[in-house]
């Protein structure tokens, strides 16, 4: 299946409820197996909640090699790119590695404390 | 009845009076707007109060610029008036107001009679120039002045009360970046608004404000700089990381300077679900960019350019959020993605 993005958000991918509502017609369709194009084009202004929600949760319970096979992005700006990009590498290692936030927290605290 | 109460030991205090309404004024000092008088003043209000009478303090509005020591002034103008119930803001010193003033005062002014206090303006007390300033970016006009903004180098004083992100966008879009004073190509201008956008939600996600976010911004032909202040009075990134820290079972000893650090690190977040992209990508931009931001929270204060990143501590306090962003006005200042990788995306 094709989802044209601008049908629904309009010009702006910026909030958490429009990434939601993405989120919600991806993940489904994905769980069945089926192939699912996402289509950015004419959208303008992309931010990070908007990719969190819409695309770097369905790491939660999605593999990327499964994401890799199925989900696949049209009409992206180069900016928008490189948001989505940045959010999915951060997805990944918030999904994959339980343990990944806590020694990170871990290490940045110990650095604060020493300001 | 009218009745003028002026108290000989406080010379900032002035008279009025029908019970409510400011009659008639009687300046009379105070000139820096630090003094500390939160104990007494109260008492005295408490005396005056009983016999129908109040005290309005007015705080007088030095020049102001965008250094640490004028964040610092705006932060002691907040601190004075939050202690008391009545006051009023004359400028009658001040002969230069950037807009990171125009949004902290609008938004000061906001949260205080949200509060149920009461704080009024004395626009008798502009000077021309910072009144044509005012009146231009719907700054008075937000306030209750009859005089409509028109267009000019001020990018429009905004109040948001909920997060309306398409809004938002066309603000930034239209009365800021796309005015015309900055030379870019329109998908970079995009590229600045969503990083900005990322202040705002921000903002609305983190800080629990309850009086919404304010912005004002100013083109400077003569800098070449275009510049944007956007200001909460939630709780504050301090606060945020140690509740967060605390209801984790960490509750580390940071200073405020160093809870800015960690938000701004890679990897951190105060939300309990997947977030806290945010600051890193604007940091990112504005590094690559050649722009420069400043936040301010609670008595921290970071720096962030081309250069690196810095924290250090501000000589006063304020409990929620000021960011402040400059941008170069010209294009060769600007890094362009020319193309997408091609590398998966997963």
């Amino acid at each position: 299946m094709q989802l044209n993005v601008i049908s629904f958000t309009g010009e702006n991918c910026i909030t958490v409820e429009d990434g939601e509502q993405l989120y919600q017609k991806i993940h489904p369709e994905i769980l069945k197996g089926n192939r699912v194009d996402v289509d950015f084009s004419g959208v303008k202004i992309f931010a990070s909640p908007f990719f969190n929600a819409a695309i770097g949760q369905l790491l939660m319970d999605l593999q990327p090699e499964q994401l890799h096979a199925k989900l696949h992005f049209i009409g992206l700006s180069q900016h928008g790119d490189h948001v989505l990009r940045r959010v999915i590498e951060n997805a990944k290692k918030y999904y994959t590695n339980p343990h990944f936030r806590e020694s990170v927290e871990k290490v940045i605290a110990e650095q604060a404390h020493d300001l | 009845m009218r009745r003028r109460v002026y108290h000989k030991l406080f010379k900032h205090t002035y008279g009025y009076i029908s019970p409510g309404i400011i009659d008639k004024k009687i300046v009379m000092g105070n000139h820096d707007g630090q003094l500390n008088l939160a104990n007494t003043i109260p008492r005295i209000n408490f005396l005056l109060k009983k016999k129908g009478l109040f005290i309005v303090e007015t705080i007088f509005i030095p020049r102001i610029n965008d250094e640490p020591q004028d964040f610092a002034t705006l932060f002691r103008i907040w601190n004075r008036v939050h202690e008391m119930k009545e006051s009023e803001l004359d400028f009658s010193l001040c002969d230069f107001l950037k807009q990171n003033a125009v949004a902290f005062l609008g938004g000061m002014i906001a949260d205080i009679k949200s509060k149920g206090g009461f704080i009024s303006i004395n626009t008798d007390s502009l000077s021309p120039a910072i009144k044509a300033n005012l009146e231009q970016n719907g700054f008075l006009y937000t306030m209750g002045d009859s005089a409509l903004p028109w267009d000019g180098n001020s990018i429009p004083y905004r109040e948001d009360h909920v997060n309306d992100s398409d809004a938002i966008s066309e603000y930034l879009q239209e009365k800021w970046i796309g005015k015309g004073w900055i030379n870019i190509e329109p998908r970079l201008a995009y590229e600045i608004v969503g990083n900005v956008l990322e202040i705002y939600t921000n903002a609305f996600t983190h800080s629990g404000s309850s009086t919404g976010v304010f912005s004002c911004g100013q083109h400077y032909p003569t800098l070449e700089t275009l510049k944007i202040t956007v200001v909460d009075f939630g709780i504050g990134i301090p606060r945020s990381v140690r509740d967060y820290l605390m209801n984790k079972g960490e509750p580390y000893q940071i200073s405020d300077e160093g809870t800015l650090q960690m938000a701004f690190q890679e990897g951190f977040s105060t939300k309990s679900d997947l977030g806290g992209m945010g600051l890193k990508l604007l940091k990112e931009f504005i590094q690559k960019n050649r722009g420069r931001l400043d936040i301010y929270s609670h008595s921290g204060h970071a720096i962030v350019d081309a250069s690196g990143e810095w924290y250090e501590k501000v000589d006063a306090f304020f409990k929620g959020t000021v960011v402040n962003i400059t941008l170069k006005r010209d294009q060769k200042c600007y890094y362009l993605r020319e193309e997408k990788f091609e590398q998966p995306y997963f």
